[in-house]
């Protein structure tokens, strides 16, 4: 019995004695590792969510000594991507990583290249030189292009977080759009983005010259942009947004002077967008007016006058007129009523009218056809000053727009 | 030694080495801190620490939680709902402060870019009623705006914060920008070796962060006061620069630099040496250095002028002159710019612009000739156009004409009146 005793206890001495050396070995191994958080910012404030309530700040501290970075760095990009995949990056992390690292390193690559015509060189070997640049610029721009589809697929692009800088473009692009989902505004957006850039390599190219082949290599730029638009918006959200965006433009061409209902300038709207950007595909900056074919001027106002009617057509017509909008602009500093610009306009048209009447007369000649353009000119220089008062009628005269009311006699 | 001694001293043992490892155990082990549980997965270990934040003293959380878990790196575990605490993470396991940006600047524009939608989406469905509505679209611009600039600024702060006080959203086109600035300086910088080079790109970098100090000073300088600084810095800057370069350098320097140099982009279809270049812009500076400039700008007398005129004559050749002054001259370069889209040669333009240097010339001389009556002037003008026009499709052949008269063609309409 004793013995068994004394070998039960002798093997609980061995079991404690490897315990302690174990329990020791760890706690010395363990202590260097001090808890990075300690040397980590003031968490609290700064929430990537949205919904910033109280939260207990949660504090990763890695143990760098067996995971650095350098693990998942790679000059190959598709195994730096693989990488980064293979520990669980997201795919939006790995885009913003990736495509600016890779801006960067064509950033280098395009401006380390020397200009191939050196500093002192002129005329045409300078423009052969400048050529030579902007073909190296373009295959530089494909390449990257190739690289980023080839790593990171179709997906991801960097214009959406080039353009993530600007917050009032952000917001008016949202705006503009309508109401669909963040990736189609961000799908939406890239797809513009890249005819614009498409758009504006051929227009350089074409140095202000542009050729029959330059404009068909623009109509099939914007036929693949409106393609890929349909592809990403539904009929109804394509025609809204185009919609949207013909007004946006729409409003300084005129249109800010023609009083509408919403209703009624939504389908103005419609009308134009259906004319000029979906009838051809020519859907580009969105914001800017497109230059506009007298054919396709004919057909909007043909579908606009039937859908507002002769009444509201006319003075849609007189929204355009400079003579009216100078009023128009004359009204809100000045006090004066809002059917000033209505009443000058109808003076224009009578004043217009006489001027007609006298030049079809041929029986009044030289004095007394001088005599009678004055008579028109100072009734209806009367007329003009009696609706807007001295002081516009005085800042009529000095704008452009109110020159006609003196220009009778001496056009 | 007897069996029952040895049980004695066994057991002491026994008691002993228990009370050692319990006390070991609880040093290592502080009252109210869990037990650390190990998770073994593989060699790659990790620590969570879930413990809230020592300066986050209002927090009413439950005790600190430790936790070691070894097992394979995620991206999860940089992961935090604090921005702080993902970049400290990340540089803790050896992120390169360019790639943390690159991480960062994104995700925190994603953040506000949520915000911006969220002031947006309140008024997307009222887009008709606010553009029919000036004065209500005007109040909402002005609005909106004002969120805008705060959301930017708050950004802004937030990005300070996180990346250092240079950071701001526009950190990483800055960047962008300054490579291509560092780049042109180099190219502009290339007759000079490439130790000089660098010496002068850290000369420039000196000076500007020393400008940058400058303009960040607080409380900031009045204007005056920062204009003197600026000045005095440039003629620092300049002198360490002139230090640096040996005379032809210098002198070559200084060329690159003149107000002149940009002679060389000017010289449409001309082909000059570098010696001509250089000769052209040396004998611009040195009649525009003797005349007093007006507002800035280099206003030579008639006098200069033509000795100036005569200076480049005699270097370039009477010949070789004319085809300078032409390729200066806007109504050659718009010839030139057709002919060379259309890959005309070169002579197309030069001929063209003397088929309109000869229309010009001879419809000033009938518009002043007294002796002409009003309806054979009249007559005249309109045959000179016509001729020109015949002359110029000639020489440029049809397509390239029509392009020209497009763009650049008003001066034929007024050459018959």
């Amino acid at each position: 019995m004793k013995r068994v005793v004394l070998i039960a206890s002798v093997g609980l001495n061995l079991v404690l004695a490897m315990a302690m050396v174990r329990f020791r070995h760890e706690s010395s191994e363990s202590a260097p590792r001090a808890p990075v958080a300690r040397a980590m910012p003031e968490p609290v404030a700064i929430s990537k969510g949205v919904s910033a309530g109280p939260k207990t700040a949660e504090a990763v501290s890695a143990v760098t000594n067996r995971f650095h970075w350098r693990r998942i760095e790679s000059e190959d990009y598709a195994q730096y991507v693989a990488n980064l995949r293979g520990i669980g990056c997201p795919e939006k992390t790995i885009c913003d990583i990736v495509t600016a690292d890779v801006e960067k390193a064509y950033t280098i690559k395009r401006t380390v290249a020397p200009f191939p015509g050196g500093f002192w060189s002129s005329g045409t070997r300078r423009a052969a030189a400048t050529q030579v640049q902007e073909a190296r610029e373009r295959a530089l721009e494909a390449e990257k292009g190739a690289l980023l589809q080839r790593v990171l697929g179709p997906d991801c692009s960097g214009e959406w977080n080039e353009q993530a800088d600007d917050l009032v473009e952000q917001a008016l692009m949202r705006f503009v759009i309508g109401p669909v989902s963040d990736g189609t505004v961000q799908k939406v957006f890239t797809t513009i983005k890249q005819g614009e850039e498409l758009v504006k390599e051929i227009r350089n190219r074409a140095n202000g010259i542009m050729l029959p082949e330059d404009e068909a290599a623009l109509a099939k730029v914007s036929g693949q942009s409106l393609e890929e638009l349909k592809r990403l918006l539904t009929p109804e959200q394509l025609e809204e947004f185009a919609a949207r965006g013909e007004a946006i433009g729409m409003m300084d061409h005129g249109m800010e002077y023609f009083q509408t209902t919403a209703t009624e300038l939504r389908q103005i709207a419609h009308i134009h967008a259906a004319v000029f950007w979906l009838g051809d595909g020519k859907g580009f900056n969105l914001f800017d007016h497109q230059e506009e074919s007298p054919v396709q001027d004919k057909e909007f106002e043909t579908r606009l006058r039937a859908y507002l009617g002769e009444k509201r057509f006319a003075e849609y017509q007189r929204a355009k007129d400079p003579v009216f909008q100078g009023v128009v602009d004359l009204t809100e500093p000045n006090s004066l009523s809002a059917s000033a610009a209505a009443k000058v306009y109808d003076i224009k048209q009578l004043a217009d009218a006489g001027r007609q009447t006298l030049a079809a007369d041929g029986s009044v000649a030289g004095p007394e056809r001088e005599a009678q353009l004055r008579q028109i000119q100072d009734t209806t220089r009367l007329a003009v000053q009696g609706v807007l008062g001295e002081k516009a009628f005085a800042a009529y005269l000095q704008q452009g727009n109110g020159r006609w009311v003196t220009n009778f006699v001496n056009p | 030694m007897s069996a029952q001694r040895l049980i004695a001293v066994s057991l002491c043992l026994n008691l002993v080495l228990g009370v050692v490892l319990i006390r070991g155990y609880r040093r290592s082990t502080p009252m109210g801190q869990p037990t650390l549980a190990t998770k073994e997965i593989t060699n790659r270990s990790l620590r969570l620490d879930a413990r809230r934040s020592p300066l986050d003293a209002s927090s009413t959380q439950p005790p600190a939680v430790a936790v070691v878990v070894d097992e394979a790196f995620r991206w999860a575990q940089l992961e935090s709902a604090d921005y702080r605490v993902y970049v400290a993470n990340l540089r803790a396991i050896g992120c390169p402060e360019e790639t943390v940006r690159d991480i960062i600047i994104p995700d925190v524009n994603e953040l506000f870019y949520r915000r911006v939608k969220g002031l947006v989406d309140t008024v997307q469905n009222r887009f008709w009623e606010f553009l029919a509505d000036k004065k209500a679209l005007q109040k909402l611009v002005e609005e909106k705006q004002g969120q805008l600039e705060a959301l930017d600024k708050e950004r802004d702060a937030v990005l300070k914060e996180l990346l250092g006080p240079r950071a701001d959203h526009r950190l990483r086109a800055n960047e962008l920008a300054e490579i291509e600035q560092v780049a042109a300086r180099k190219q502009f910088l290339d007759f000079l070796p490439a130790d000089k080079i660098d010496r002068c790109l850290a000369l420039d970098e000196k000076f500007k962060n020393l400008r940058e100090q400058i303009a960040g000073a607080e409380p900031p300088l009045e204007s005056k006061e920062l204009q003197a600084k600026y000045k005095r810095l440039k003629e620092q800057q300049d002198g360490e620069f002139e230090a640096i370069l040996a005379p032809e350098e210098l002198a070559e320097y200084k060329l690159r630099n003149s107000r002149f140099a940009d002679t060389r982009l000017r010289l449409t279809g001309f082909d000059a040496g570098e010696a001509e270049l250089k000769e052209m812009v040396r004998i611009q500076e040195k009649f525009a250095g003797a005349s007093p400039g007006v507002n800035g700008q280099v206003a030579l007398t008639s006098e200069a002028q033509k000795q100036q005129r005569d200076e480049l004559k005699k270097m370039l050749g009477v010949e070789r002159f004319v085809e300078y002054e032409r390729a200066q001259d806007n109504r050659y370069q718009e010839m030139y710019q057709v002919a060379d889209r259309l890959q005309l040669p070169a002579k197309a333009a030069s001929d063209a612009y003397e088929v309109r240097a000869a229309a010009e010339a001879l419809a000033q001389q009938v518009r002043t000739d007294q002796t002409i009556p009003e309806d054979k002037r009249t007559a005249q003008l309109g045959a000179i156009r016509a001729e020109t026009e015949r002359a110029l499709v000639e020489t440029f052949g049809p397509k390239a004409f029509e392009l020209y008269q497009t763009r650049s063609g008003q001066w034929l309409a007024q050459l018959g009146r």
